[in-house]
């Protein structure tokens, strides 16, 4: 092996596991590391920046701005209130109603936001009602996590893939997730449900106390919540129609956030800027330039040679390595990175002898982002939970996680086994 | 303790012990002079950092319940004096 790929495979090692130690912010060592990369001549400046992947930094972006003009609304809290009534107050159907809420709201705006809007209003529902918030939040990590694996826009993952991969179109993702998704929906929530049908009980009174509650209080700018609405509803068509129009899925996202700003008018623009979360967009950017050094290196191309000798080339062996791989790795690691890094390895197998990556490209999707739900650092949807939580008195501990998250992201493995068995394989 | 004064005409407030928590009901007679207020009492606390610290539910005809954490009670009392819902705070012995 040449000497710069021995280097490019020691820089990205001790990067990765700087990021996996979480000693240092993850944004940091990765943007040092592609530094790194360039420093030590692995890759040139220009390389480097052909590498990183504008359409993800892009689409991420422009998104972040929608839904933080959109959460200003109160529209979340609108419909958790309105959900909570429409379930008569009843802790169990609340619990599968904020579940649902979350997994659908998860599949359009990225799941720590989602989570960020829902756990303020699951603590205010939790507390009228007098039951414990713990079973809703954990079942919001985790439907957060199944929710956003449905469409091209819903977790990193997918929007790296869908990227990387001009074929996988908005439309192409939900025709091919989503029907999974809502199986592995369907099953998780109705085992909480029933998992914990005798710890959540209130009161006749406080159910009702509940359902005097007005929902329509919480929709504190209606005229804005009629602009987000409308540039959301603009955005998702924008999506779906994205390849027929010959537009990559940023331009999309990015018009539609400017659109908004438009109609919004300046004072949103300093404050929606201000909170797109810079810190993951340029740890995207360092992963894109960590990874192009062990591409250009030939290293990548060298583990899609050894992936394919290991499965003998066979399809079916290699999208189920590919999907069990990714989703033990994911529940362990962050699976932003372990995507940047399977991307370019999966492209390569396809150079060297598979001829449909179909497959393998939603097993990718699905393993790495349900793996998320494997532990509490699967996601960073979970860390943010556990924080708000732990914040208010409700300690989620990884062990406590553990518990119910692996044995259910199992379950959705299995599932999903099943699924991209039976519908590319067979 | 604490004892509290407030425009009789305008506001009703009501309050009880709940648990670990203090449970008010205020209802608003005058909204025209006590609801932005309220509305501000109510923003401050659902955009600070803690999120359970006074948690707001509005029921019909300008009726709100609120439920404040022991430990925010007088942070609570405070907001509320601040914007001139409540007229008077004094201890008691």
């Amino acid at each position: 092996m040449e000497q710069q790929a021995i280097y490019a495979i020691i820089i990205f090692l001790i990067t990765y596991a700087l990021i996996i130690s979480e000693k240092i912010h993850r944004t940091i060592v990765a943007m040092l590391g592609a530094a790194l990369m360039i420093a030590f001549g692995i890759v040139n400046q220009e390389t480097a920046l052909h590498h990183i992947d504008f359409n993800t930094l892009g689409l991420l972006t422009g998104m972040m701005i929608i839904v933080t003009v959109t959460a200003q609304t109160g529209l979340f809290k609108y419909i958790a209130i309105w959900a909570a009534k429409k379930a008569k107050g009843d802790p169990i159907r609340i619990l599968v109603a904020l579940g649902l809420i979350t997994a659908f709201a998860s599949a359009f705006l990225d799941n720590v936001t989602t989570v960020l809007l829902m756990v303020p209003v699951t603590f205010s529902i939790t507390r009228q009602l007098r039951v414990s918030p713990m079973p809703y939040l954990l079942t919001q990590i985790l439907t957060s996590n199944i929710g956003g694996t449905a469409t091209l826009i819903g977790d990193p993952p997918n929007i790296m893939i869908g990227s990387a991969v001009k074929e996988l179109t908005f439309a192409a993702f939900i025709f091919n997730l989503a029907p999974i998704i809502i199986v592995i929906l369907a099953v998780t929530v109705g085992i909480l449900a029933f998992w914990y049908r005798k710890q959540l009980k209130t009161t006749p009174e406080l159910q009702q106390e509940l359902m005097q509650m007005s929902a329509e209080d919480e929709l504190s700018d209606p005229t804005l919540l009629k602009k987000c609405l409308f540039i959301l509803a603009l955005t998702i068509a924008g999506f779906f129609a994205h390849q027929a129009l010959h537009i990559e899925s940023a331009t999309v996202a990015l018009t539609g956030a400017f659109l908004l700003l438009l109609l919004t008018g300046e004072h949103y623009l300093e404050d929606a800027l201000t909170r797109v979360e810079w810190t993951t967009i340029f740890f995207f950017v360092g992963l894109f330039v960590l990874v192009s050094g062990l591409v250009e290196t030939g290293v990548i191309a060298k583990l899609a040679q050894e992936a394919i000798t290991l499965t003998g080339g066979d399809l079916t062996a290699t999208a189920m390595l590919i999907l069990w791989m990714s989703a033990i790795a994911s529940a362990f690691v962050d699976n932003i990175p372990f995507v940047a890094t399977m991307i370019p390895m999966i492209q390569e197998m396809g150079k060297i002898g598979l001829t449909d990556l179909e497959p393998l490209w939603w097993s990718l999707a699905l393993g790495a982002c349900l793996g998320g739900n494997g532990t509490l650092i699967g996601a960073s949807a979970n860390v943010i939970v556990a924080g708000m939580a732990g914040k208010e008195g409700h300690h989620i501990s990884f062990v406590k996680f553990l518990f119910i998250g692996f044995p259910l992201m199992i379950l959705s493995i299995i599932i999903s086994t099943v699924y991209v068995y039976l519908r590319y394989l067979m | 303790m604490i004892r509290y004064e407030y425009d009789r005409d305008g506001l009703d407030i009501q309050e009880r012990e709940n648990d670990q928590d203090k449970e008010f009901i205020i209802k608003v007679k005058n909204p025209d002079k006590y609801l932005p207020e309220l509305h501000k009492v109510r923003t401050y606390f659902s955009k600070d950092t803690v999120h359970t610290d006074a948690l707001f539910y509005t029921h019909q005809h300008n009726e709100y319940h609120v439920i404040v954490r022991a430990d925010y009670y007088i942070g609570f009392l405070l907001g509320l004096f601040k914007h001139k819902i409540l007229l008077s705070l004094e201890w008691e012995e």
